[in-house]
């Protein structure tokens, strides 16, 4: 393999990685703070490409439509928190992850039953599919935009959760929540923020998820919910900079056996991908970077 | 004859009798109430008495695991497609066999075998693909156990849709020959119900309902957490193949679409419902979301509820299911039955009725309440 060509498989790692690292930390942001792996997130990509289909077929600019898919899932985090999550406060690790996992069968058959149980065509803007060409490199805009897109929201996350007195509180839930509320912080009002930061999160990752894809489905939630759950535990579940981490060696895993299995195998490198996490988790049981203490 | 005589009268079986053998009669009752309404093997009822019957299978092999356990597993509809593809491998008539699995080996296009061969086969591939599974997932933190029972879900689906020689892909399986009838599944539902209530008393059962509640104290008492997960997961595995396995030499025709999200979750929340610890929740959950389920399936297909014409809704049975199991999940977390099989329940409501609410004593190997 050429230079050129491992140049080029980096820059899909990032693309895909940084896409996987803002799903992963949405999920692990709800995880700290409440213990529950919410598996209805995934759905929250679904309303943001619903919202986007809904809106371009009906003449909404495309940047407004964006906005809007990022707002909604943003509301819809926070109602989902506020419906279902809070009767279910301080409720076992099983009982939550079933909780979330019914809220996410609902919304998938309310899309069906409510836009269409078909997949959609949707049209983002021409230049996405272009692509620039770098001395050897042709790198797509579509690649550009989400790795400037992950990168940018990497950054403003980490200020906020290091700079500001909300994200520091919300880092002192994760770390311990019974002694962050001794602190005097608000139990309501972190995991209401922590839901709200992961909706938006999983807005943007959603804009980027159906801008690649070019379709929305009501099940469509499925797989980025699932590529989430496993960065999330090869980092560690809990540890926020494992989350990113997961998110890339995932990415890296995926398009690793893509460009090394011969085409007969192909479409087997997704399950040897997971089989690879797998081995990773055998010789780390907790995740790469696991938190030091112990969730009680 | 002496052993055995000493086995049933020691006080272990007396348990597993007392609990087994209403969740028996009910099991018994459905067969009767099939047999006597479609003699000739035929028609809807049936086939739903039938499927009922194989479903329960289904869910007390998951409940073995996750009930006694507290893990979940996303990855047991894995393994009734095992059972299912290991018992057309061997079953498909020849002529069609060279057709829809060209990949087979010489002997095994050969192959085809009756009932009893397909469900052993079944359950031994699927023992033996769980076995080595488990070597990596029981070693793991519950949480990234989880994770791993969907990423083998997934594995699995992408195996099923794309092993073209072995599974025809996503096209499906198709021509087995009929050999589950109503008495063959009531049989293997009550070895199911019974082999799980064994399970639930016996010493690897208690270690691994320790392990639930606390897994650290569990293992500082001298409890081997993985070991007793190991086991619990193998032998729930092997039932769910032996479960696919009768599954599918009753429905003929097959898909990898079978063994996927919608089952998982179909499967999780009978379990839910009826109550996770108890073996009797999963025949309880199984039962209800059932009916659930062919209640509104007519409305979904054809707009009847009961008769009257109602609007079609698209996935609308599975909605209302999902948001039952939600509300049980808010309102009664423990499921229907909590903690207490249906002799428990028995007792209790015969107490009520006779001496004005006299309090239970929770069985032993249960935990009694909060």
């Amino acid at each position: 393999m050429s230079a050129s060509e491992i140049g080029q498989q980096l820059i899909n790692v990032l693309s895909l990685g940084s896409t996987y690292a803002l799903l992963a930390l949405g999920l692990a942001l709800v995880f700290g703070v409440m213990g529950l792996v919410n598996f209805a997130y995934g759905e929250l990509v679904t309303i943001t490409g619903y919202t986007m289909y809904l809106m371009t077929i009906n003449g909404v600019p495309w940047g407004l439509a964006v906005v809007c898919g990022i707002t909604f899932a943003t509301i819809a985090s926070l109602l989902m928190e506020r419906l279902a999550f809070r009767p279910l406060r301080n409720a076992s690790f099983l009982t939550l992850l079933f909780a979330s996992f019914a809220l996410s069968v609902i919304l998938q058959n309310v899309f069906r039953a409510t836009v269409s149980p078909r997949t959609k065509g949707i049209r983002g803007p021409g230049l996405l599919i272009e692509s620039l060409q770098i001395g050897p490199l042709t790198i797509s805009w579509m690649s550009i935009v989400t790795i400037v897109v992950g990168a940018a929201a990497l950054i403003l996350l980490t200020l906020f959760m290091r700079g500001s007195l909300a994200g520091i509180s919300m880092r002192a839930a994760a770390e311990n929540f019974s002694v962050a509320r001794l602190m005097g912080i608000k139990a309501n009002r972190v995991i209401a923020l922590a839901f709200v930061i992961s909706g938006l999160l999983a807005g943007v990752a959603g804009v980027l998820w159906v801008s690649r894809s070019g379709s929305v489905s009501p099940a469509m939630g499925f797989v980025p919910i699932l590529k989430a759950f496993i960065a999330t535990v090869i980092g560690g579940l809990g540890s926020l900079p494992g989350a990113v981490l997961g998110g890339f060696v995932l990415a890296a895993a995926e398009i690793f056996f893509i460009v090394v299995l011969p085409t007969s195998v192909q479409p087997f490198s997704d399950p040897f991908a997971l089989l690879l996490v797998i081995a990773i988790l055998y010789f780390k049981p907790n995740g790469l970077l696991a938190p030091v203490a112990e969730r009680v | 004859m002496a052993v055995f005589a000493r086995l049933i009268s020691s006080r272990f079986m007396r348990s597993v009798l007392r609990t087994a053998v209403p969740l028996v009669v009910v099991l018994v009752a459905v067969m009767v109430v099939g047999a006597v309404m479609a003699p000739d093997g035929r028609g809807a009822t049936y086939r739903l008495l039938v499927n009922f019957l194989i479903t329960v299978v289904i869910v007390v092999a998951l409940q073995m695991f996750t009930g006694n356990s507290g893990i979940v597993s996303w990855g047991h509809a894995a393994f009734v497609g095992i059972g299912a593809y290991s018992t057309a491998w061997f079953s498909v008539p020849m002529v069609i066999k060279e057709d829809i699995f060209p990949g087979l080996p010489a002997w095994m296009m050969g192959a085809e075998w009756g009932l009893v061969p397909c469900l052993l086969v079944s359950t031994a591939i699927g023992a033996l693909a769980a076995a080595v599974v488990g070597l990596a997932i029981c070693r793991m933190k519950e949480t990234a156990m989880a994770m791993s029972t969907l990423g083998l879900l997934v594995i699995a689906h992408g195996i099923y849709s794309n092993w073209e020689g072995w599974t025809r892909g996503t096209e499906g399986v198709y021509a087995l020959p009929t050999n589950t009838t109503i008495y063959i599944a009531c049989g293997f539902a009550c070895l199911a119900v019974l082999l799980a209530v064994m399970f639930k008393y016996s010493r690897v059962g208690l270690r691994l309902q320790a392990s639930r509640e606390d897994p650290l104290s569990a293992e500082s008492t001298g409890v081997s957490v993985v070991r007793a997960r190991y086991f619990a997961w193998v032998a729930s595995a092997a039932m769910s193949a032996l479960a696919g396995s009768l599954w599918a030499q009753f429905n003929l025709a097959f898909g990898p679409a079978q063994f996927y999200y919608a089952q998982v979750f179909a499967i999780l929340s009978m379990l839910v419902i009826g109550g996770l610890a108890t073996v009797s929740g999963a025949l309880v959950g199984a039962g209800i979301t059932t009916v659930i389920f062919e209640v509104l399936r007519g409305v979904e297909n054809e707009g009847n509820l009961f008769g009257i014409e109602v609007p079609q809704i698209s996935g609308l049975a599975q909605m209302i299911l999902a948001l039952i199991t939600l509300l049980i999940l808010i309102f009664r977390p423990n499921g229907l039955l909590a903690w207490w099989e249906l002799d428990g329940w028995i007792v209790k409501a015969r107490d009520r009725f006779w001496k004005g609410g006299r309090k239970l004593a929770p069985d032993a190997g249960e935990k009694g309440g909060e």
